[in-house]
């Protein structure tokens, strides 16, 4: 450990602007990467669910119906 | 022959889905591990740079984020090849599947670096051949993802985007020298980064660790993608009904229902 | 409908065609349906008037530095002009179906997409090249390097129609394709840039522009090579 005291870690020598806005950018943009996979993911798997529940149920394929079904 | 048939096995969607699935976790340990790693040497232990002061900590990210960005574009146009050439559908999807990691990493390349080129340099921008290539690169980025998007027919759109990223790929070297070229001829600025005599062998190890970390990040990331991709490219195939559907009884549902729910599901 | 398409003289006579004759026939035809539509032409050279025009009422009117700048504001124009084109290179042809047509005729599709590019070339980069002088005048450009800017516009003019008919090949029939075509096809025309404007640049300087000028022709050769093939793949892809 090479600083003495929190507010000196933060401080940067000077720097702080510089290294935790990129720090901090780039742990935004890699972290807002992975929630928007994982959305990306659960919006798929639920849109597959419903059509397979859609090819169960051949009647009601209409788009409206699928929908409502899903809901309930 | 043992190795080909291992190749055919894994460029079926079907088989690489769950093999996909496997590695994901692992990638993603391997990442985070190495990032608490790389974060605790970069900002807790390596001593400040006698020339930089405590500015050169962006470099931990700045270095991996670069090569990560320039690695993934050839990785990508090479995928794109592959696909192309061997009508290999899973490997036209890789290469879709990198190609935001890459514009991402490009774009945090360029943030860090104008970051740390103002305390070291004294600026945030220069019109240098490395940095205006690398601006390039984001654009050719953006390029591949634009018209991956636009075109509706997800066959198209792979195939379209992988010839713009094995033309861009060619065209990379070429901007390059020539930006270089025309950047001497103007000699605007007089630029030495590269004169950092004594690299202290933490900052060495902790960068290389960095380095890893973001490789497994962006391996975890792509195979992620690709997944959802598969899913949504493969929606009428059996093997995704009967994977999420395993507990209950998949009768064979007939072809035209299939088709019709799809339509409907698009609509 | 009298289109003198190439395919219509194909099923005419059922012999098959020289390579050559292919590409002349291809040539000629598009000249002459450009013929019938005269005001496209005109209207991508207004463009380029127009677009130099702006630069000396947006930086203001000091000679100087509108002579600096001259080489770089008429070779972007010359860049967008050529560009704007490009979006109607295969666009008709995709329409009407004649597109289909030349991927199945029995002919690489690359020689006739060079006989294509070859009268777009005719059809804006040499209008351009040959406008330049004037533009040139109004910017200060000494007479000397009027001339360069001139060599240099036709040499590097049909890079630009070249590497753009790539991407005017991938973007037919999508969705915004003249937006999504400027940003596929512009950072390709980095170079051509830089090495047509930089040879003005040095000519006004004094350096020797040789090297400048034999680059440009080395991107000519390899585009003519290349790009006709990568544009018939795209070109595969799109109409498919």
């Amino acid at each position: 450990m090479i600083w003495s005291s929190w507010s000196e870690f933060i401080n940067m020598g000077g720097y702080a602007g510089f290294v935790w806005w990129s720090y901090g950018v780039t742990a935004a943009f890699m972290i807002g990467e992975v929630i928007l996979l994982g959305r990306r993911r659960r919006t798929v798997l639920q849109r597959l669910a419903r059509l397979i529940k859609a090819n169960k149920h051949p009647k009601t394929t209409g788009t409206i119906e699928t929908k409502q079904e899903y809901r309930k | 022959m043992a190795n080909s048939r291992f190749w055919l096995y894994f460029s079926s969607p079907k088989t690489f889905y769950p093999f996909a699935g496997k590695l994901v976790p692992w990638c993603a340990g391997v990442a985070v591990v190495l990032t608490v790693i790389g974060l605790y040497l970069g900002l807790l232990v390596t001593p400040p740079d006698y020339r930089m002061g405590n500015s050169y900590r962006i470099i931990y990210i700045h270095v991996p984020a670069v090569w990560m960005s320039m690695l993934i574009y050839m990785v990508m146009a090479g995928w794109a090849a592959v696909g192309l050439i061997w009508n290999v559908k899973l490997a036209e999807m890789m290469a879709g599947a990198l190609a935001p990691t890459g514009a991402m990493f490009t774009f945090i390349g360029l943030w860090t670096g104008a970051l740390w080129g103002q305390p070291t340099w004294g600026t945030y921008w220069v019109w240098d051949a490395r940095l205006t290539t690398y601006l390039l690169l984001l654009f050719l980025y953006m390029g591949f993802i634009a018209l991956r998007s636009a075109i509706d027919d997800p066959r198209r759109a792979s195939k379209a985007s992988a010839l713009l990223a094995i033309v861009g790929a060619i065209n990379v070297p070429i901007i390059y020298f020539s930006v270089k070229w025309w950047n001497t001829l103007h000699q605007p600025f007089t630029v030495a980064p590269g004169q950092e005599s004594k690299i202290d062998p933490t900052m060495l190890w902790t960068m290389l660790i960095m380095v890893f970390a973001f490789w497994a990040y962006a391996i975890a990331v792509a195979l992620l993608r690709i997944r959802s991709e598969i899913l949504e490219r493969e929606k009428n195939a059996s093997w995704v009904a009967e994977l999420l559907d395993s507990s209950q009884d998949t009768s064979s549902e007939d072809n035209i229902a299939q088709e019709k729910s799809a339509q409907g599901d698009r609509a | 409908m009298a289109e003198p398409t190439k395919h219509e003289s194909m099923k005419l006579c059922p012999k098959k065609l020289g390579l050559f004759t292919a590409f002349r026939l291809m040539l000629v035809r598009d000249l002459t349906l450009a013929m019938r539509r005269r005001t496209d032409v005109f209207t991508t050279l207004f463009f380029f008037i127009i677009a130099v025009t702006l630069f000396p009422l947006g930086v203001g009117p000091e000679m100087e530095l509108l002579r600096t700048m001259a080489p770089g504001v008429i070779w972007v124009a010359a860049l967008l002009a050529s560009m704007l084109s490009l979006s109607t290179l295969f666009a008709s042809d995709y329409e009407d179906g004649t597109l289909e047509q030349m991927v199945i005729a029995p002919y690489p599709l690359s020689v006739l997409v060079l006989g294509k590019l070859f009268a777009h070339w005719i059809l804006t980069g040499v209008p351009l090249a040959l406008l330049s002088p004037l533009l040139g005048m109004q910017l200060g450009l000494s007479t000397d390097a009027i001339q360069v800017l001139v060599i240099t516009l036709l040499l590097g003019t049909p890079v630009l129609s070249l590497i753009g008919s790539i991407g005017a090949a991938l973007t037919l029939g999508v969705r915004g394709g003249g937006v999504l075509l400027s940003l596929l096809v512009l950072p390709l025309f980095v170079p051509v840039l830089i090495f047509g404007s930089g040879a003005v640049e040095a000519f006004s300087a004094g350096i020797n522009i040789d090297g400048h000028l034999s680059l440009l022709g080395a991107f000519l050769i390899v585009s003519i090579v290349f790009a006709p093939l990568a544009t018939s793949v795209a070109l595969r892809i799109s109409v498919e």
